[in-house]
């Protein structure tokens, strides 16, 4: 037990100890993966200020020009051109949006119905949880990329669609993971506690499960951030992700395949973009469940 | 017991001396066994009595050398078993004290069998490694180990698995894998608290069967003071890393010297003995990572000096190998 | 004793579980964990179950708790059937009978701070929000000996035999006339589980509370008690008072387990053990349920083919024996 001079000042105080926790806690978040975070972030947010050309201008003067630091690269395009003559940077910058905006849209919709529905499933138990299962199991068996590609084929190429599409995978997979936890969470003895007080369903629930399975939803969520990044890549890679001309990572990606040997850096510099995105969401996560969790935060 | 007067004189089997083992953490370090001096004598049965925390395990482990590596380290002492210091023989050497000369029965008989081979095949196993027979001669012992620990019908028993066996057989499976090499001592660690009362009466009658067949000295590590009584020659009381008391089950029992022996008889209740209310110990077992200066008992004592906040008590020897660490009994 | 009506009536309880199944097929065996178990508990006082694992006593309290549903039998309330309540009694039930539970690691939320813990019930039951929860809270720590600041503090801050305070705090939060102990102290150290103890009896006197003990300890039960009925394979084989149990107890199942009982005392040895392992609920003995164990069995008929009933061998005290009659 902690001293009665200590817990006087957790009394007084609890407030300032609080923000003050909260402050030092994100000084104790990872420095490097913050700080990329940050800067995708701001690229999302302000591209086209930051970006130093139009991404889409077609200059066919300037096409395949070689990043700064190699002969025949020239400063007004630091990383270089593509086939088109468009800024590599600029196309980087503003693909930052795309690739965030859809695999952080994805979440929040898929994720979230997969919260709702895996509690509900866990903790309700015999028919609604199996009926809840059978469809996950439906779509988990489902081959994602080929029906993105059936689906995409048949309703038209656009942000929308490949959100639409990609929702559903996410909420099977969170459903199935938030179910399990759900089930042992259930069996643990303040759940029955509660329920001899008389706590509501939805509160027991609200209360007691979901705070308990946060950490599962936040490791889950970062993995599934860079997977989806990921996905997006892939479809875009093979023509079904966003349309062009916008630029997105993976579809610049894609571009760049076939210059690969001549002219490395179309290709190259969105696929670091994609990679530092995706270590850094992983980093960051980790470092978020920690802190969430009260065993393991200290003042 | 009644054997009491007899395992006095016995031969010295294994004498710990000065043993400390600490836990080396990020966070500082932590003495779980801090200077630990017991004997146990042949065909004796001496208890480390304690709560969690005491440092009775992390003492048994410690004679093992299985402390759990690297966080922990035995940092001095001897471990003296038939004159040889355990401690500073190699590995390899330790493993033919292991399971042959000492054997150990731990907590849980769930985790402590492998549940994908059969029964048979994990009692053979000592006996192979360390009695070097094999076939039809190591089988013999293995039933014949199995009927010492009174498993019914051993022959068919043997080709099971762990599952297929209650908890109580499976503890005494356990018995059997630890004494089918005829060990000198078995270390009991805790070995019936996951176990039903009828079963557990059971079990520590049987070891008390084998232990006078074989003469086979028992370290009783246990929180259980009924269990003391009924199964010790000799009690050692730990508390915080150390033990603050030894002496003869009898003395222990009628006699405490220790404030912390008899505090915590006081506070179990006692069937039969009908106490009104039960002696309180208040506060908490120290944190290991800081013992408070001094005895480590004080800040629960009910008679604490200012001495004893300063200063650990030394052995005061009570005749015989009894000693107790206490200010109160060195006056 | 006993004039007054009973707070507590359990009558016939049973209740049968489904049986392992696997994928393929339900399961067509039932685990009969409680197979007819009849006691009541007076106000003010201690009924406590006691019975090695597999008895069914976790099963009685459950169903008292309304955490399962019997299969057949009543249980009554201040002489109203639990599963029958309308919604307002229902509610008035929840708020007059609490539980504290054996893993005080288990029992607490470790998400949720101290005082949200122990404010739950208040705020569930009585609405009760901002300083006057803080201050009811406050005074629920300050009854269980916990200093009332350190309701900010989240359960992993606290040893084991504190958080069962906390645990014993959320239960008196309405001021409940029942709390049933499961097997409270079984997972505490030896010195604290002293000041638990010690603790729930000043609480019993202090509020008049009754209690429901699910113990295994026969030091305990004896302690805290002051009527026991033993368990055995979902029956209850003796009902008495406690001094008759401890003094004068008849069925050959109780006397082997006082027996079992190492006493702290080397003068006092262990009494004759019983042989063979503790039934299954899955597939009981028939007959007298503990006959394959029994020291005084010696192969009747009766025994082995006719459940025992109820006799009762002296005032108050009763057993489920064929070979002991009064």
């Amino acid at each position: 037990m902690a001293s009665a001079s200590s817990t006087q000042i957790v009394m007084t105080n609890v407030w300032k100890l609080r923000l003050i926790s909260m402050v030092s806690g994100l000084k104790r978040a990872p420095k490097i993966p913050t700080v990329i975070l940050g800067i995708l972030l701001a690229f999302g947010l302000f591209g086209q200020w930051l970006a130093p050309h139009d991404p889409i201008s077609i200059d066919l003067a300037k096409s395949f020009t070689p990043p700064v630091w190699h002969e025949g690269g020239s400063a007004s395009n630091i990383l270089g051109t593509d086939k088109l003559g468009r800024d590599i940077l600029s196309r980087v910058i503003i693909g930052s949006r795309v690739s965030l905006a859809l695999s952080l849209t994805i979440i929040a919709l898929g994720g979230g119905a997969g919260v709702i529905l895996g509690l509900i499933s866990g903790y309700s138990g015999r028919k609604v949880d199996s009926l809840i299962q059978r469809g996950v199991e439906v779509i988990l068996a489902m081959p994602t990329i080929l029906v993105a590609l059936v689906f995409v084929f048949t309703v038209g190429r656009s942000f929308e669609s490949v959100m639409f599409i990609l929702s559903p995978f996410l909420a099977a997979r969170f459903t199935r993971i938030v179910r399990g936890e759900t089930l042992s969470i259930r069996e643990r003895d303040f759940v029955a506690v509660a329920k001899v007080i008389g706590t509501p369903s939805w509160m027991i629930l609200l209360r007691h499960i979901l705070p308990n399975v946060f950490n599962t939803v936040i490791v889950l969520a970062t993995l599934e951030v860079g997977h989806l990044i990921l996905l997006e890549a892939s479809l875009s890679f093979l023509g079904v992700g966003v349309p062009p001309p916008h630029p997105a990572w993976g579809l610049m990606v894609a571009g760049g395949r076939e210059f690969i040997s001549s002219a490395y850096w179309i290709a190259l510099f969105p696929g670091l973009a994609i990679l530092f995105a995706v270590l850094s969401i992983n980093l960051f996560g980790d470092w978020l469940r920690d802190t969430l969790d009260p065993r393991r935060r200290q003042l | 017991m009644t054997e009491m007067s007899t395992t006095k004189d016995r031969p010295i089997l294994l004498d710990v001396k000065d043993l400390k083992t600490y836990f080396f953490q990020r966070r500082g370090v932590l003495k779980a066994v801090d200077g630990v001096n017991f004997t146990v004598r042949a065909g004796e049965s001496v208890g480390l009595v304690g709560e969690s925390g005491s440092g009775k395990s992390m003492t048994c482990l410690s004679i093992m050398r299985l402390v759990p590596k690297p966080a922990a380290r035995i940092v001095e002492g001897q471990i003296l078993f038939n004159g040889q210091d355990l401690l500073s023989i190699d590995e390899s050497d330790m493993r033919e004290y292991r399971g042959s000369k000492i054997a150990m029965v731990m907590q849980d008989p769930q985790t402590s069998m492998n549940p994908v081979f059969t029964v048979g095949n994990q009692v053979e196993e000592p006996i192979k490694l360390h009695l070097k027979e094999r076939g039809a001669q190591a089988m013999q012992r293995v039933l014949d180990a199995l009927r010492a620990v009174r498993i019914p019908s051993p022959e068919d028993r043997v080709k099971q698995y762990p599952h297929q066996f209650s908890g109580g057989m499976r503890q005494r499976v356990v018995a059997a894998m630890g004494l089918a090499t005829s060990p000198e001592l078995l270390v009991a660690d805790e070995p019936t608290t996951s176990l039903d009362v009828t079963i557990q009466a059971q079990f520590l009658g049987l070891i008390r069967d084998i232990q006078k067949e074989h003469g086979t000295s028992v370290i009783w590590v246990t929180h259980d003071l009924g269990i003391v009584a009924q199964m010790c020659d000799r009690v050692n009381v730990m508390y915080a890393g150390r033990i603050v008391e030894s002496a003869e089950v009898q003395k222990i029992y009628k006699d405490p010297q220790h404030p912390y022996t008899k505090a915590l008889l006081d506070s179990v209740p006692v069937m039969g003995a009908r106490r009104p209310r039960l002696y309180q110990i208040d506060g908490q077992p120290p944190d290991l990572r800081s013992i408070p200066t001094g005895c480590s008992f004080w800040p629960r004592c009910p008679a604490a000096m200012d001495i004893c906040k300063t200063e650990y008590p030394p052995a005061t020897h009570l005749g015989g190998d009894d000693f107790v660490h206490c200010w109160l009994a060195e006056k | 004793m006993a004039v007054s009506e009973p707070l507590l009536e359990v009558e016939g309880l049973v209740k049968h579980f489904p049986g392992p199944s696997n994928l393929l097929q339900q399961s067509s065996v039932l685990v009969k964990a409680v197979d007819g178990v009849s006691f009541t508990v007076d106000e003010g006082t201690t009924f406590a179950l006691v019975g090695e694992s597999g008895c069914g006593k976790t099963t009685v309290a459950k169903n008292v708790l309304l955490l399962e549903r019997p299969t057949a039998g009543v249980i009554k309330f201040r002489g109203k059937d639990i599963n029958r309540l309308n919604r307002r009694d229902l509610k008035e039930y929840k708020h007059t009978v609490q539980a504290v539970f054996q893993d005080p690691y288990s029992s607490l939320n470790p998400r949720m701070q101290v005082k949200d813990i122990i404010g739950e019930p208040l705020r569930v039951h009585e609405g009760m929000r901002g300083r006057r929860l803080q201050t009811r809270v406050a005074e629920l720590l300050d009854n269980v000996g916990l200093n009332p600041v350190t309701g900010s503090f989240f359960p992993h801050q606290f040893s084991g035999g504190q958080r069962q305070r906390i645990a014993i705090a959320r239960a008196l939060a309405l001021q409940p006339k029942l709390i049933v102990l499961d097997e409270p102290v079984s997972g505490l150290d030896v010195s604290i589980r002293a000041q638990i103890l010690n603790l729930l009896v000043d609480l019993q006197e202090e509020f008049g509370l009754s209690y429901l003990l699910i113990s295994h300890d026969l030091a305990i039960v004896e302690h805290m008690s002051h009527r026991v009925g033993v368990m055995y394979v979902g029956k209850m084989v003796e009902l008495s008072e406690k001094e008759d149990m401890y003094s004068d107890a008849v069925h050959p199942y109780t006397k082997a387990l006082l027996a079992s009982v190492p006493r702290p005392n080397p003068d006092i040895a262990m009494g004759l053990t019983i042989s063979g392992e503790v039934a299954s609920p899955i597939n009981p003995p028939t007959g007298c349920r503990f006959h394959p164990r029994c020291p005084i069995y010696q192969d009747s008929p009766e025994c082995r083919d006719v459940q025992p009933e109820w006799d009762q061998v002296a005032p108050l005290h009763w057993s489920a024996c064929h070979k002991v009659k009064p």
